[in-house]
């Protein structure tokens, strides 16, 4: 047995813990059952409310402490000592961490199910199998994200414990409200009866599915890939590459036939993986650790000549830029967003898309957009390679939000429009300042930020 | 047994290890010293894998750490300065846990965990409850799982703070005895006197840099020999340089300190050979060089250093 798995039900697991889930739901169900005039439909619901509360709000806390409760305890060196292998320690951990959890809501599901089958409908079958599944579903996923985002969160160092449980546990509950149905996306998906991806019709519900065991499965594959680097493999980052990549067909496939109804030719194809591809390399962006250390033995392995060394030390943000830079190049080549017709005006000038298109602006706007997304990145990075790293993020994160969103608005009220390239895209610019404009910022950006890392190398005594 | 070649390690504006190199030869016990802040915890870190350095190489039984940790784990133990147990389990399934978690065959587990708990005089705590354990005996719990894989390499971190003397005593018999069964250990401490009862050699760490490695006893317990007349001889001088075996000799008026290569039966042999050559030999012992000055002869050497 998985050593891992086994000291976990050792510690999860004694007589009294195994007899206390079984009385405790057998004695609330019955009284429901007596309450409601022996009704077998309210004995499911209640059970399926017992499994919710008990998988979601129980299990995806667990989940989000299984890594913080070892730092915690002062054992996760210890375990970082061992000789398990990563995916052994990912599902001996996961599956052993939440296994009483599992044990207390699989009673409730049992229930459900046999209240199900007592009241005529056969749970295998069907509508109530589909449902099933999808209850099983968006525990597991939920548990999945919320271990997910602990491990992200850990390699972020967020030291206050608490919080980066709270946080991971909020990330997994999202997560399976999303596939429940209560966010849009498995709300959409549910509702529609027939889902269309490239040109090929599903049903929504098994659709919903699909998908709920996709992003399961991208999930522990990237709970999977956090434990190699936590267990110091040395390996190169390219599963936040391969998630952008899977994202770009997912969401392509969603997008192609609306798509096709406001763009032509390759345009068509290009827009969805373009926007995602910046989404991911926003996401990659703030979620992975900025150690400036880390950037110096990059640069110190590409100017030696090592590239498989440099290849490790890559940031997970890069590759999926240099997609996104490709796919925009791609897009402004082939007519840029001047191909979309009868959307409505973008950035709220008032201006109509043909005008759009008469000022050229939008033919570059895919390049000044990839071009921003670096200068934004290098903002992340100036702040990261600062001294004071701890809240790195939160400000270069509130940095760019006013940026964005109230220097626009005060620009706009003003009636100087002309200054909003400095901030964001504006196509109705020309496009020489509208590629110009962040073009200028990248390159005193990267000064700024090389002069950050340069400082980083120059050492002072070490404290003795 | 370990060679560390070039090993530097940078926190963003701080250099912790820089361009540190030695070697230890295998059954040695090496006390890693220094001021707080030297890098000590950094280097066994990387020693032991859990931390990446900027450069270098760290070469552990034979295995390079930083390309293959998970074997390397296999070979070696470390025990940080702050450690954690699981307080819910027993002392045997920590170490059944411990055993599995380093590769050992499911068929050898049982007798390992019980071995490791022999050894660190836990046999008749082996049922009980971690979190009823007094700190002395999570100490030496700590210690048995870090062992249970009988690793070639043990690398500890402050093993003793917070020992009671006669827990103190007990870990330094311990450390000798996995010593003589072949293991190589190195004890990070800034009290010397916590290792002197058991270190070989010494590794003096300051600001990041190796300032000093040297041997601070034979593992024989030999050292250098201290030999005294009780009236003075003309050819006291010139008999010793006749022998050979004889290094760094030193005479002062009726003493003589030297170093001399061989084992017990070879310093009788010298002894015997100088009385029979008429010297009135008053003294002759063996002086074991304290690892106190030892340290503050290395970081001496190293203060006046151009």
């Amino acid at each position: 047995m998985n050593p891992e798995l086994r000291r976990n039900l050792w510690l999860q697991f004694s007589i009294l813990r195994l007899i206390l889930p079984p009385a405790a739901i057998g004695i609330v169900l019955l009284l429901v059952w007596l309450v409601s005039a022996h009704s077998l439909t309210a004995v499911a619901a209640s059970a399926e409310w017992f499994y919710l509360l008990i998988i979601l709000l129980w299990g995806t806390r667990r989940a989000a402490d299984l890594v913080a409760e070892e730092i915690a305890g002062g054992t996760w060196d210890s375990q970082r000592m061992s000789a398990l292998g990563a995916w052994q320690m990912t599902w001996g951990k996961f599956i052993g961490g939440v296994s009483y959890v599992w044990y207390a809501a699989g009673i409730a599901f049992i229930a459900r199910l046999w209240a199900i089958g007592l009241a005529g409908r056969l749970p295998w079958q069907g509508e109530a199998a589909v449902q099933s599944l999808q209850l099983l579903g968006i525990g597991l996923l939920g548990q999945a994200v919320a271990f997910l985002t602990s491990l992200v969160l850990l390699r972020k160092q967020v030291m206050r414990r608490r919080l980066g449980v709270t946080l991971s546990q909020f990330a997994g509950l999202a997560a399976s409200a999303a596939a429940s149905g209560h966010l849009d996306l498995g709300l959409l998906f549910r509702q529609m009866p027939v889902i269309d991806w490239f040109g090929w019709s599903f049903p929504g519900a098994e659709f919903a599915l699909g998908t709920l065991g996709l992003f399961l499965a991208w999930s522990l594959f990237g709970s999977y890939r956090l434990m190699r680097i936590e267990l110091q493999f040395r390996s190169i980052p390219w599963a936040w590459t391969a998630f952008a990549l899977f994202m770009m067909v997912y969401a392509e496939g969603l997008l192609y036939t609306p798509l096709r109804k406001v763009a032509d030719g390759l345009a068509a194809w290009l827009i969805g993986p373009f926007t995602i591809a910046i989404v991911l390399t926003y996401a990659a962006l703030f979620l992975e650790p900025k150690d400036v250390v880390r950037y110096r033995g990059l640069w110190a392995a590409l100017r030696a000549g090592h590239a498989s060394r440099a290849s490790t030390l890559l940031p997970q943000w890069l590759p999926v830029y240099l997609i996104a830079a490709a796919l925009g190049v791609a897009l402004t080549a082939v007519g840029g967003l001047s191909e979309l017709t009868g959307v409505p005006s973008l950035v709220g000038s008032g201006l109509s898309v043909a005008e759009y298109a008469a000022a050229a602006g939008l033919r570059v706007l895919p390049v000044a957009l990839v071009l921003y997304l670096l200068r934004d990145g290098l903002v992340v990075l100036y702040f990261n390679f600062g001294k004071r790293r701890g809240r790195a993020d939160l400000a270069a994160f509130i940095c760019l939000l006013l940026g964005y969103f109230p220097l626009i608005g005060i620009l706009v009220s003003l009636g100087i429009t002309a200054l909003i390239p400095i901030v964001a895209p504006y196509p109705p610019a020309s496009p020489l300042i509208t590629v110009g404009a962040p073009l200028i910022e990248c390159l005193i950006l990267g000064v700024l930020v090389l002069n950050r890392t340069r400082a980083a190398g120059r050492f002072k005594a070490v404290a003795a | 047994m370990i060679a560390v070649q070039g090993l530097v390690f940078d926190y963003p504006g701080t250099r912790a290890l820089d361009e540190v190199s030695f070697s230890l030869e295998a059954k040695t016990i090496t006390a890693l010293v220094g001021p707080n802040g030297a890098g000590k915890t950094t280097l066994l870190r990387c020693l032991a894998g859990l931390d990446t350095p900027f450069a270098g190489q760290v070469n552990v039984a034979g295995l390079d750490v930083l390309s293959e940790p998970r074997q390397s784990h296999r070979r070696m133990g470390f025990l940080a300065d702050t450690f954690g147990l699981y307080d819910e389990l027993s002392v045997e399934q920590c170490l059944l846990y411990r055993a599995a978690a380093l590769g050992l065959p499911a068929s050898e587990q049982a007798a390992a965990a019980r071995l490791s708990a022999r050894r660190l005089v836990l046999d008749d705590r082996y049922k009980q409850k971690v979190g009823t354990l007094s700190r002395g005996l999570r100490q030496r719990l700590a210690i048995a799982e870090t062992i249970v894989h009988h690793p070639e390499v043990l690398l500890l971190d402050e093993p003793a703070s917070g020992l009671d003397p006669e827990a103190r005593i007990a870990l330094a018999e311990t450390l000798r005895h996995l010593r003589d069964e072949g293991m190589t250990i190195m004890v990070s401490s800034h009290i010397l006197s916590e290792l002197e009862d058991y270190s070989t050699h010494m590794l003096i760490l300051r600001a990041g840099r190796l300032v000093d490695q040297r041997a601070v006893a034979a593992p024989s317990g030999g050292g250098a020999v201290v030999l005294r007349l009780a009236v003075n001889d003309v050819r006291f001088e010139s008999l010793l340089k006749a022998e050979s075996g004889i290094a760094g000799l030193i005479v002062e008026g009726l003493t003589s300190r030297f170093r001399f290569a061989g084992d017990d039966v070879a310093r009788a042999l010298l002894l015997r050979r100088l009385v029979e050559a008429g010297l009135p030999v008053a003294d002759f012992a063996i002086e074991r060089e304290r690892l106190q000055e030892a340290y503050l002869t290395g970081v001496g050497e190293t203060a006046v250093a151009p």
